[in-house]
């Protein structure tokens, strides 16, 4: 188990902003400006509401966070978790899912979610779901994939939420710790989010006159991103000059490898920084910039409760992020590379032990 | 009126009052010495221990996470980020041994790696009061803050210096009162007593004192009275006719009531200048806050134009209101300024942009116009002319107490209240003048007086073709007001507040102007009468304002401005009666061809004139020369003036002397 202190973090201009509205009900815990509990279940007639989540793994934090809220609602739900490893599994269980006849999915991060709703210029029936009210979570650019066609006004009964700082913040954190000269984002290039999160990134970067250096995962000979090659990679990008790695939202590098991410860093004497926060708690990076799990979920939830309550369609419901942020500091990974935190950051951090 | 009794009474309660007061001034400051500083230096210690506790718990976290204290990293920063929110902490620093391992705040407390501060015997030390803070953690590390030593040396004497203010407003203060209290109730009717008793004694027993006043001294009158009935009867004389007693009775009542009302009267003027002088210390520095750039004109330029428009338009409005005066009463011109000067000063404090603080000026001068030539009128209708000059110089001491008054007592209120609402104090004066005024004045009854003829521009010719009157007007009395102006209520005030000179100080510093002018005019009058001299005095007089406004310029130091400002109400005490006699003394053809009046008038409006044009000069200079080459420059305007007039007297001879009222409203 790790060990953890919570402080939060408000940073920069857009992390700044005090949580307001339902956002700050979802993270607060309680409904609080929220309507008040209605017991009344949802869909037709008197029945608890009928949910089912899609999830790579049963014990995220965003299906824990939605589940809760649900729960302190009052809502009477029947929450069917059912854990999906790859994304092309999503196609062959659609006839089974619908016919459960679920009120609502709930899908867990980018590519579950776009395996179910599929793009929002593409809407086929048939190979997804598009007659049931889908909320996702901790999905990072609903926009740039397709999924939905606008924040504000999603097009289609799809919304949810996202869980990334906005990049300015996020190398605005990276260089508080210190002013890097080069950066290395390491990304699985087939992760179409990651394709733009790392455009993005490079583009704030030369704002601020650092250096990014592209450190997508090679495929192998079948044409997949190869994992076996991160450790390389990351020497490689090391030996060119790199001072930090940053891993993005990214399945592949930093849901399912981050620890190789982690050992290869400390062996190449290498900070690390990842957005999102399960890797940083698991594995030993050095910082990161999160929106806790839980609560990314729990904001879901509250998205959620609005379309079963009938207080609002799925399509007038906006895509919506947390505007409050946590720094995530492991202590051991920075005596390790003797990279002392600033004293600034080391009083807004959220100190993550060894356990 | 004679007011020897007040002097007396006067000179008895001011002294009083001083010695209590310098008292009471010892025995605080070596309190202070003795009791607040052995106090107050711990309890600074204590705020330095409390700013150091917070930053300590936070290297104490960080160490409590298994950093090494030597080796944190930005804790420059967090001791940088503690001093800017702590302003009267001077320097933070932390120690590891007995090296400086982070430090942030005055350079001085610093020797290398060193703290300088901490040393026992440096000259360093004595300026700092130090806490020392454990630092938690495997090392020996302390966190030092530092707060000033000095600082409890400069509260105790801006307490003395508060104090010693105090003392001259009070004195001032406590001589409008007596003059009020004494000089109405007192004075005034056992002057009449003396009359009465005078004309008796004559043998002309006909007229009586006519008092009424239920105290001692209206006891009196009507005791004198009865005897005087008493001594008539007995004589046999005609009974004397009941029209007759009468008519005496309520004129001799009317006297009285006439001199208690010009007594009330200086009160109400004094109340209502104080309005003004309030605004004093900060008016400029008001108008540079609510500056909008104006295309085409300096900054400077722009600020300059409120207080020029004010004075302008007070000199314009003058013979106007004077003018309207005695076609429609004293009275409701009074009241009318009053009213229209509470408005301006309200709309002042409210104005959110210049043009809406010009309209409020404006409205101001017109009022203080109104005001001021108003009350001057109904003294010169109430009094006959063998007292006419006291009872002027009497009302128009009342502007000047003001003077001294106002910019103490509005620079420590503008410092606690702010220039907003210190603008909002001077309207409700403003209207208590008004009331009073309300109260004392009569209503306006038309005819008996003779008018006086107004200004016409041929009468200014005529003056102007005398070069003595010139030589006067234009060269002494002018540049007199320009200096006053220029320096005195515009740079000045800016140039201080531009170097974060308290409001309080300002105050204190403009004080000493009028207070050299009340202390040194009767000296000066009196010499001048006793010589006969009047050139010397107005050509020492301008030579010595030509070297304030040269201090001035070069006055890096509070004690330097303190001189330069001294120096110039020395320098306008030199000339101000002087002034007024050689006018008398230059103009005896024009005084019996267009009359006494008219010649003070025009002397007046010309002479205000420096005051319009002193703004715009001195915010052309500032825009130019900044703040010290605009006051040498003004130095060098009026040492021209000087040469010019001491020209002009030097090629027309002397003339034979004669007085005038010498004494007028500033």
């Amino acid at each position: 188990m790790t060990s953890v202190t919570r402080r939060s973090l408000l940073l920069g201009s857009a992390g700044a902003l005090l949580a307001s509205g339902p956002a700050a009900a979802a993270m607060a815990g309680s409904p609080a400006g929220a309507p008040t509990p209605n017991p009344v279940t949802a869909g037709r007639g008197n029945r608890p509401a009928n949910i089912i989540v899609l999830t790579p793994r049963k014990d995220v934090g965003d299906v824990l966070g939605f589940r809760d809220l649900l729960e302190s609602m009052g809502m009477q739900a029947k929450i069917d978790v059912r854990e999906v490893q790859q994304a092309s599994a999503v196609a062959g269980m659609l006839p089974d899912i619908r016919a459960a006849r679920p009120d609502l999915v709930l899908t867990v991060f980018t590519p579950l979610t776009l395996a179910t709703v599929g793009r929002y210029d593409d809407p086929d029936p048939s190979k997804f779901l598009t007659d049931v009210p889908v909320v996702f979570t901790s999905v990072t650019d609903p926009v740039a994939s397709r999924i939905v066609r606008s924040l504000e006004q999603p097009g289609r009964a799809v919304t949810g939420t996202r869980h990334i700082a906005p990049v300015a913040v996020q190398l605005k954190t990276m260089l508080a710790y210190r002013r890097w000269k080069k950066i290395a984002a390491v990304y699985n290039p087939a992760e179409e989010n990651m394709v733009v999160a790392v455009r993005d990134l490079k583009e704030e970067a030369a704002r601020q006159g650092v250096e990014i250096i592209d450190g997508a995962v090679p495929r192998d000979g079948s044409g997949r991103p190869n994992p076996d090659a991160i450790p390389d990679l990351i020497r490689d990008v090391a030996r060119a000059g790199a001072e930090l790695v940053y891993i993005g939202p990214d399945t592949l590098v930093a849901s399912n490898n981050s620890q190789a991410v982690a050992d290869a860093a400390l062996a190449n004497n290498v900070a690390t920084f990842c957005s999102t926060e399960l890797p940083i708690r698991r594995s030993g990076l050095l910082m990161g910039l999160v929106s806790p799990a839980v609560n990314v979920g729990r904001f879901a939830g509250l998205k959620a409760y609005d379309i079963l309550s009938g207080a609002k369609p799925a399509t007038a419901i906006p895509v919506e992020t947390l505007n409050r942020f946590s720094l995530l500091l492991r202590i051991n990974t920075a005596k390790r590379l003797d990279l002392y935190p600033p004293m600034r950051l080391l009083n807004i951090a959220e100190i993550v032990k060894d356990a | 009126m004679e007011l020897t009794f007040i002097k007396r009474l006067n000179w008895l309660l001011t002294g009083l009052v001083s010695v209590l007061m310098l008292v009471s001034l010892v025995v605080q400051t070596s309190h202070f010495n003795t009791l607040f500083r052995p106090q107050a230096e711990p309890e600074l210690a204590r705020k330095a221990e409390v700013v150091g506790s917070y930053i300590v718990a936070q290297i104490d976290r960080a160490v409590s996470l298994g950093f090494e204290v030597e080796k944190l990293n930005g804790v420059d920063e967090i001791l940088a980020d503690a001093l800017a929110v702590n302003p009267d902490v001077n320097y933070i620093a932390l120690m590891v041994g007995d090296r400086i391992a982070a430090f942030a705040g005055a350079p001085d407390a610093r020797a290398g790696d060193l703290l300088a501060a901490r040393d026992a015997d440096g000259a360093v030390a004595g300026r700092y009061i130090d806490a020392a803070l454990t630092v938690g953690g495997g090392v020996p590390a302390l966190l030092h803050v530092g707060v000033p030593a000095g600082s409890v040396e400069a509260a105790l004497n801006d307490i003395v210096f508060d104090l010693g203010s105090v003392l001259i407003v009070a004195i001032l203060l406590n001589i409008e009162i007596l003059l009020l209290v004494v000089g109405s109730s007192v004075t005034a009717p056992l002057q009449r007593v003396g009359d009465v008793l005078k004309e008796g004694a004559e043998g002309r027993l006909t007229l009586r004192t006519g008092l009424r006043g239920r105290d001692e001294v209206g006891h009196l009158g009507r005791a004198i009275d009865r005897a005087l009935d008493v001594m008539r009867d007995a004589e046999g004389a005609a009974p004397l006719q009941p029209g007759e007693k009468a008519e005496t009775r309520a004129a001799a009542g009317d006297r009285i009531v006439t001199m208690q009302r010009i007594s009330e009267l200086r009160f109400a003027i004094f109340v209502f200048a104080l309005a003004e002088e309030l605004t004093r210390t900060f008016l400029s520095v008001y108008i540079k806050d609510l500056f909008e750039p104006v295309p085409g004109l300096s900054k400077e330029l722009v600020i300059g134009a409120p207080i020029a428009l004010f004075m302008l338009l007070w000199a314009v409005a003058q013979p106007i209101a004077g003018n309207v005066s005695e076609r429609r009463g004293r009275r409701t011109v009074f009241l009318a300024g009053a009213v229209f000067s509470a408005l301006g000063l309200l709309g002042s404090g409210l104005a959110t942009d210049l043009i809406q603080l010009i309209v409020a000026r404006c409205l101001t001068a017109v009022g203080y116009a109104s005001v001021f030539i108003a009350a001057q009128g109904f003294v010169i209708d109430a009094t006959d002319p063998r007292r006419r000059a006291g009872a002027i110089a009497l009302y128009a001491g009342g502007i000047l107490t003001a003077g001294v008054c106002g910019p103490a007592i509005g620079g420590v209120v503008a410092d606690q209240i702010g220039f907003r609402m210190t603008f909002i104090v001077s309207a409700a004066l403003a209207l208590a003048a008004a009331l009073m005024a309300w109260h004392l004045l009569p209503r306006h009854v038309d005819g008996g007086k003779a008018k006086t003829r107004g200004l016409r521009l041929r009468d200014v010719g005529v003056c102007l073709t005398n070069p003595r009157f010139v030589a006067v007007t234009l060269f002494s009395a002018v540049p007199a007001k320009f200096g006053l102006t220029a320096l005195l209520f515009f740079l000045l005030p800016l140039a201080l507040d531009d170097s974060g000179v308290s409001q309080s100080w300002i105050g204190r510093v403009l004080l000493l102007y009028w207070l050299m002018m009340i202390v040194a005019s009767p000296l000066v009058a009196h010499l001048s009468d006793r010589s006969g001299r009047r050139t010397p005095f107005l050509a020492i007089g301008g030579v010595i304002a030509a070297g304030a406004a040269y201090v001035l310029a070069n006055s890096g130091t509070l004690p330097m401005t303190i001189t330069g400002v001294a120096l110039l109400g020395l320098a306008h005490a030199l000339v101000n009666t002087p002034q007024m006699a050689l006018l008398a003394e230059s103009c005896v053809r024009e005084r019996s061809t267009l009359g006494e009046t008219t010649v003070i008038g025009m002397f007046r409006l010309i002479e205000r004139m420096g005051s319009v044009i002193a703004p715009f000069l001195a915010g052309l200079f500032l825009a130019y020369y900044g703040y010290h080459g605009a006051m040498k420059g003004i130095g060098i305007v009026l040492a021209a003036c000087v040469a010019a007039q001491l020209l002009l007297l030097a090629a027309t001879g002397g003339r034979p002397s004669a007085d005038l009222p010498q004494k007028d409203p500033a």
